[in-house]
């Protein structure tokens, strides 16, 4: 039988312990499950989560004590997936810019060239091997044909050649008195372009003679005296090869 | 670059190519571009080319033991 602890409002509301120690201990058959002092209440056995407690002595476990789906709107996820979404099936529609996504569901068009319309990312088409990209401002870039610009300047000393500087050229063959080969390093494929040379040699000229087909990746430099006749520059030539690749 | 490199020309005689500084290629890089395919060349120094060319167009050049640019 339970026993009621009544506060008696003559004695002021205070309960006397017998043994003067001031530490109430409420038993039942005989053992102690609650035990009041002046620090607090001590529970023998774990507050049960029925009523209202965790059921446990150390705390909340996520794993035992929690179960059911904790909502979206209460922080969780709304799922009991192990995973918190799945790409495939959570989630749909374009993900916006503000969001860390794209705003556009463009293929990434092998070879093309990804850019910014203003509000979403999109892809060029891929342009044909060996154009440029040209910038045209707040539009889309796109593939361009170079225009291939190749001069060297060479000084002479004693009829040896030094290639003192160079644009798009990677040597020069000296193929005889007065004749040089010019190689460039790229491959023209456009016949539309021109080569022209100068000599600085008082009363020499120079010409030159392109490939007669394309692609092609040289030109020839002659240099003539007065006579006409195949001559070695003395001091220096240059010669360039302009126009569209 | 100080190597240059000495080549069979295909109507006769020899054509001496010389590479172009900071070109971004190495030697035989060159080498495999502008000499042309299967002539024999050898790669020897600038001061190996003679100063004299009187008779430029006659030069010849012993390719025994020459690379092959194949």
């Amino acid at each position: 039988m339970a026993t009621t602890i009544n506060a008696d409002t003559s004695t002021g509301g205070a309960v006397v312990t017998g043994d003067g120690s001031g530490v109430l201990a409420l038993q039942a058959a005989g053992v102690t499950q609650v035990t009041i002092n002046s620090s607090g209440v001590t529970l023998v056995t774990p507050l049960p989560v029925a009523s209202g407690g965790t059921g446990s002595s150390t705390g909340l476990n996520l794993a035992t004590s929690v179960t059911g789906t904790l909502p979206i709107a209460n922080g969780g996820t709304g799922t009991t997936s192990t995973t918190f979404a799945n790409l495939t099936t959570n989630v749909t529609g374009t993900l916006p810019i503000a969001n860390g996504g794209t705003n556009s569901t463009a293929t990434p068009t092998a070879g093309g060239v990804v850019y910014g319309t203003g509000t979403a990312q999109a892809v060029t088409a891929a342009g044909t091997s060996g154009q440029f990209l040209k910038s045209n401002g707040a539009s889309a870039p796109s593939w361009v044909a170079t225009q291939l610009n190749v001069w060297v300047y060479v000084t002479m000393s004693a009829g040896v050649p030094t290639l003192q500087n160079s644009n798009g050229v990677t040597s020069i063959s000296d193929d005889g008195v007065g004749t040089f080969t010019v190689n460039m390093s790229v491959t023209r494929t456009s016949q539309y372009y021109a080569t022209s040379a100068s000599v600085w040699s008082a009363a020499f000229t120079a010409s030159t003679r392109p490939e007669s087909t394309t692609p092609t990746t040289k030109f020839w430099v002659y240099t003539y005296n007065t006579a006409g006749t195949l001559t070695d520059p003395t001091f220096s030539w240059s010669a360039m090869s302009a126009g569209a690749n | 670059m100080d190597e240059i490199v000495v080549y069979e020309k295909t109507d006769g005689g020899v054509a001496i190519l010389y590479p172009a500084p900071d070109c971004g290629l190495t030697l035989h890089e060159i080498i495999a571009k502008d000499v042309p395919l299967n002539a024999k060349y050898k790669i020897l120094q600038r001061s190996d080319i003679p100063t004299d060319r009187t008779y430029r167009n006659a030069w010849v050049m012993d390719f025994t033991d020459a690379e092959v640019n194949a």
